[in-house]
């Protein structure tokens, strides 16, 4: 499949949650530089499950970054839900990040020093907001922590931190869900049960996600996949299976 | 070695705290060690100065017999190879009612001052004064000045300035106002006396040992009256007999420098405790490919090491730069600087406690399994106990510390020593113990902002969950308010104690007499009463009297006393003494006694009266002139409406200014001595224990410092969420002043505690009951100093934090 174009920034917000023109993200200069991003550009459709993949150093995550505000590009658009990202300051990149997108990282994702609940409330802490009780209820319901809330993450398995990010990352309605390699640090059941549960709130709750693995049965779980090779974007897939995704990567690293 | 030197070169920013620490410890111990030996070396040249360029001097000696300074003199000229002696007398003057230490001019070969104008007096009605005294009583070549001898009944005479001396101005205080006269001034005063001190200098070419030889022998008929010895023996005998107040200051110094340096390791312990932990991963992988735990651990003793030569080496440069820029500035530098040996002990101690303080957390560092290595999470423990040995200790000690103290305070004798080691015990279990409550008392006082929204809250649930090292951090920070804080109440309840008491044992507030020797103009009275803070002023008469057989000096008051002491009211035959003069000579209040006075019976009523203590004994005005005393002064005698020492200050001196000459004494002349001199004290420690803040506010900052860089990805975690960059300045921010808080708020209570017993202990000695005065304003300045520092603690740390972009730190480890 190829690459598709990007639409006028103007139309992007009824289809299109996130997007990206001609991205271009270097590290370095002169010798010693590094292209991690050239040129790429992309379209993520709201409530539609994508994976982006690739080997180790094409990208992946830097273009999810990228799309996340949560680093600044050399050259080229990145679009939020009709905002370009480029043209915003620290403050205000910061406050999209607060209130529009939520986070999921591969370990580390929580507080040491709060409890599974006040983790999950802090981005709305941060931006003063009270949590809707009926809301927050149904989300820690659905994701089977409801008993663990006043836990430190210390007390928590692995599998429970992730889905205490999960609650945390739901809880604000975010425009896209941003998972970096979510069930790499946990054993096959319990990354699968939680893969489950971003499909389903994709596909029943309509929540945008957009997920970085480099695990092609994690890949399998998503609408679309979106390979990368050295900067660039390879192919693009809808509806992927495992296999076939395996092997393209392994013909990429060939 | 290698390895350390590589991990030094690598992270010198981490080690930068730690090396300040280390610097400002031994440089302030070097600074005062350096300072104190070279003003020492000053005033031993002064004292030793007569003797400059002589080259040998003959001085009394212990034995007895009547000697002819001049003969002397003569015997000395006329001894081989001598080519002049000349003798140097010191006598005490008062010169415009000024104390000086006046000296006989010498030939020039022998004068040991050097002239800073005009010329050396040349007949005996001139004098050149030195060149303090001529600041302090404003004169210049050319003026009169009048000259009154003590202790002497000769009349006064006046002698006119030819030359101004120079003065070298010691910290360890000069030896007083100095003035110049011609010898011949001295014998025309004969009974004025003056030690004498005679000075030879030998020829040109001939042999010292020779000529001392012939002059020992030319002594020889005074025998143990006389010592003959060379300048430099003289110098340096003269000299030994001076030190002993200096041992005492550079003891104090010793002690304040101990308790920086104590301060110092504890900063040095702690972020060798930080470095270590943050080193784990390192350390277990270290472990994991073979190194020994023993190896590991020397491997960080060696870093500590090359830290504490570098440390010391720049903080001894440091400290003798100080120094040598101290004395420039007070005593000019033509003596140069003298560094003592005991310099180098100071290096040493740098280098042993950096590596002692390193010690204990290179221990645990052996528990470190190579496993850690793969360990991703940072492993904290938020339920640690305080270690059982701390806990034990430090419940010895206050168990040890309040017996002490309670045997103190029934003590009668002994009180300051044993609240000096009640104090000491007391804050050893405190300190000791602090982990018990320091965590609590940060999560108490953050309650309040942890309520203003999500920064104060991380802030505060940061400042807490590793209550070790928060302990630790407090604690230096608690040792050094807690000293200053000591001090102040300390000297503020002294001087508020004294001033209660001193107003009572001194019968009047201000008693003003001649100090030349001039009777006291007429109208001082009346001026008197007019200084503002004065409310009344009374003229009294001073006259001696023969009271049977003896020479009694006695003070006749007139009616007009109860301006001063209210109410007072005295009998023609009144005759008033002081509770011991009372005792002494068996006399009972209200008795009637026969004396002989002035050849005469008279019946005289015995009244016991504090006010007896201003003279041998107090009678009415008329009642000592119908007596027909000898040797008449005047004295005015004045009430003062404050016991502010600061208000006191000024009224005295108003007083003092109204003549020349003037001089004061009473209780307000006690209390304002006493106040300068516990201000002084108190200025001075103050300043020796903000070594010791600074130390500890480092400690604060460093903490600090590492802490971010073990929370790098939960910082970029929190920016990933959506905390502004302010915001996360802010906590760390709250974190440094919550830290300083709580080591403020203890040390200032232990400061008050402390420092109740310390001015209890010092005036139960004395019989005094104790004042307590806290000043509230100067502890909330200490306060605000540590929170203000707190928070400059917390720039740098604080913009390292925010400036990483939230991708960095999650990138993969």
């Amino acid at each position: 499949m190829s690459v598709t174009a990007t639409p006028p920034p103007e139309t992007a917000t009824a289809t299109v949650a996130a997007s990206a023109f001609n991205l271009t993200k270097v590290y370095g200069s002169g010798r010693t530089e590094v292209r991690a991003l050239d040129q790429v550009s992309i379209n993520v459709h709201r409530g539609t499950f994508t994976a982006i993949m690739g080997a180790s150093g094409s990208g992946k995550s830097t273009l999810m970054h990228c799309l996340a505000g949560l680093d600044r590009i050399t050259s080229g658009r990145v679009f939020l839900g009709g905002i370009e990202l480029s043209s915003l300051n620290d403050r205000q990149l910061t406050q999209v990040r607060r209130d529009r997108i939520g986070f999921v990282f591969q370990s580390f994702n929580l507080l040491p020093t709060l409890t599974a609940k006040d983790n999950i409330l802090l981005p709305l802490d941060l931006a003063g907001r009270k949590p809707d009780k009926a809301q927050f209820a149904s989300l820690v319901d659905s994701l089977g922590i409801a008993d663990r809330l006043d836990h430190r993450p210390s007390e928590l398995s692995g599998g429970q931190q992730q889905r205490v990010a999960i609650a945390r990352a739901l809880v604000t309605k975010p425009e896209i869900l941003f998972a970096d390699e979510p069930t790499g640090a946990l054993d096959s059941r319990t990354g699968q049960a939680l893969l489950d549960y971003l499909r389903i709130s994709c596909h029943e709750a309509g929540q945008t996600i957009v997920m970085v693995t480099h695990d092609p049965i994690a890949a399998a779980y998503a609408d679309r996949a979106v390979i990368l090779s050295d900067g660039r974007i390879t192919h693009d897939l809808e509806d992927p299976d495992a296999d076939s995704v395996l092997e393209i990567i392994r013909g990429q690293v060939a | 070695m290698k390895r350390a030197l590589a991990q030094i070169r690598q992270h010198p920013s981490r080690f930068g705290a730690l090396i300040l620490a280390i610097v400002i410890s031994v440089g302030f111990v070097t600074t005062c060690l350096v300072f104190v030996e070279t003003q020492s070396a000053i005033l031993r040249d002064q004292i030793a100065a007569s003797a400059r360029k002589a080259d040998i001097a003959v001085s009394p000696g212990k034995g007895e017999g009547a000697i002819d300074d001049e003969v002397v003199r003569k015997t000395l000229a006329a001894v081989p190879g001598v080519a002049e002696a000349a003798i140097d007398r010191t006598l005490y003057l008062a010169v415009n009612g000024e104390q000086v230490q006046a000296h006989t001019s010498l030939p020039d070969s022998l004068q040991w001052a050097d002239l800073a104008e005009g010329a050396w007096p040349r007949s005996n009605d001139e004098i050149v004064i030195g060149s303090e005294l001529a600041q302090q009583a404003n004169l210049k070549i050319g003026d009169t000045v009048q000259i009154s001898f003590n202790y002497s009944k000769l009349k006064s005479t006046t002698l006119r300035v030819s030359g101004i001396a120079k003065d070298v101005k010691a910290f360890f205080g000069s030896l007083g106002l100095a003035a110049y006269v011609t010898p011949e001034f001295v014998t025309q005063h004969a009974d004025v006396g003056g030690a004498p001190l005679w000075l030879v200098k030998t020829a040109a070419g001939t042999s010292l040992d020779q000529v001392l030889r012939d002059a020992t022998a030319a002594m020889a008929p005074y025998g143990d009256a006389l010592v003959t010895e060379t300048a430099t023996g003289y110098a340096e005998r003269a000299a030994k007999n001076m030190t002993s107040g200096i041992d005492v200051f550079q003891a104090l110094i010793v002690v304040f420098g101990a308790i920086a340096t104590l301060v110092g390791m504890l900063i040095i312990a702690n972020t060798f405790a930080i470095l270590i932990a943050q080193r784990r991963r390192q350390i277990g992988l270290m472990r994991a490919i073979g190194a020994q735990s023993g190896q590991v651990q020397r491997e960080l003793l060696a870093e500590a090491l090359v830290l504490g030569v570098i440390g010391s080496v720049v903080g001894v440069g440091v400290g003798i730069g100080l120094a040598t820029g101290g004395t420039a500035l007070l005593s000019g530098l033509d003596s140069g600087v003298h560094v003592p040996w005991t310099v180098a002990i100071s290096f040493a101690v740098g280098v042993l406690v950096t590596v002692l303080a390193a010690w204990l957390p290179s221990i645990r560092s052996s528990s470190i399994r190579p496993l850690e290595a793969l360990r991703v999470a940072a492993t904290e423990g938020a339920k640690q106990r305080p270690g059982w040995v701390a806990t034990v200790f430090a419940a010895l000690f206050l168990v040890g510390g309040g017996a002490l103290l309670v045997l103190t305070l029934n003590a009668t004798s002994n009180t300051l020593a044993m609240a000096v080691g009640a104090a000491a015990l007391l804050s050893l279990g405190v300190l000791l113990g602090a982990g018990w409550y320091v965590p609590g008392l940060v999560r108490l006082l953050g309650w309040i902002p942890a309520r203003t929204g999500p920064t104060a809250r991380l802030a505060v649930a940061n400042a807490v969950r590793n209550p070790r090292r928060t302990t630790a951090t407090c604690l230096a920070l608690m040792l050094a308010v807690g000293l200053i804080a000591t001090l102040q109440v300390g000297s503020a309840s002294a001087k508020a104690s004294a001033e209660a008491g001193i107003a009572d044992q001194f019968p009047i507030a201000l008693a003003v007499t001649s100090g030349t020797g001039e009777p006291l103009p007429s109208n001082l009275v009346d001026q008197v009463r007019q200084v503002k803070g004065v409310t009344g002023a009374s003229a009294i008469t001073i006259g001696t009297v023969e009271i049977d057989g003896d020479h009694w000096e006695l003070a006749g008051v007139p009616d007009d006393l109860n301006t001063v002491k209210p109410g007072f009211t005295i009998a023609a035959d009144d005759f008033i003494v002081a509770g011991l003069q009372a005792k002494g000579m068996g006399w009972e209040d209200g008795q009637r006694i026969s004396l002989m006075v002035a050849g005469a019976k008279r019946d005289l009523t015995v009244r016991v009266d504090h006010l007896g203590d201003m003279a041998s004994a107090v009678v009415a005005e008329k009642t000592l002139q119908s007596w027909h005393p000898d040797d008449t002064s005047s004295q005015v005698w004045a009430a003062v409406d404050t016991r502010d020492a600061d208000a006191a200050r000024t009224t005295m001196d108003d007083v003092t200014g109204l003549a020349t000459g003037l001089q004061v004494d009473g209780a307000i002349a006690y209390i304002v001595m006493l106040t300068q001199v516990l201000d002084v004290l108190l200025a001075i420690a103050t300043a020796l224990l903000g070594a010791a803040v600074l130390i500890a506010l480092i400690g604060v900052g460093n903490t600090l410092g590492l802490s971010v860089l073990e929370r790098t990805r939960e910082s970029a975690l929190l920016r990933a969420l959506g905390l502004q960059r302010a915001q996360l300045r802010a906590t760390l921010a709250i974190e440094a002043v919550l830290l300083a808080i709580a080591g403020a708020v203890v040390g200032i209570a232990a400061g008050i505690g402390f420092g109740a017993l310390g001015a209890w202990a010092l005036l139960a000695e004395g019989g005094q009951p104790l004042v307590l005065r806290v000043s509230w304003q100067q502890l909330l300045v200490d306060a605000g100093i540590a929170v203000v520092a707190g928070l400059l603690a917390s720039v740098l740390p604080a913009r390292r934090a925010a400036m990483a972009a939230p991708t960095e730190a999650l990138a993969d480890e």
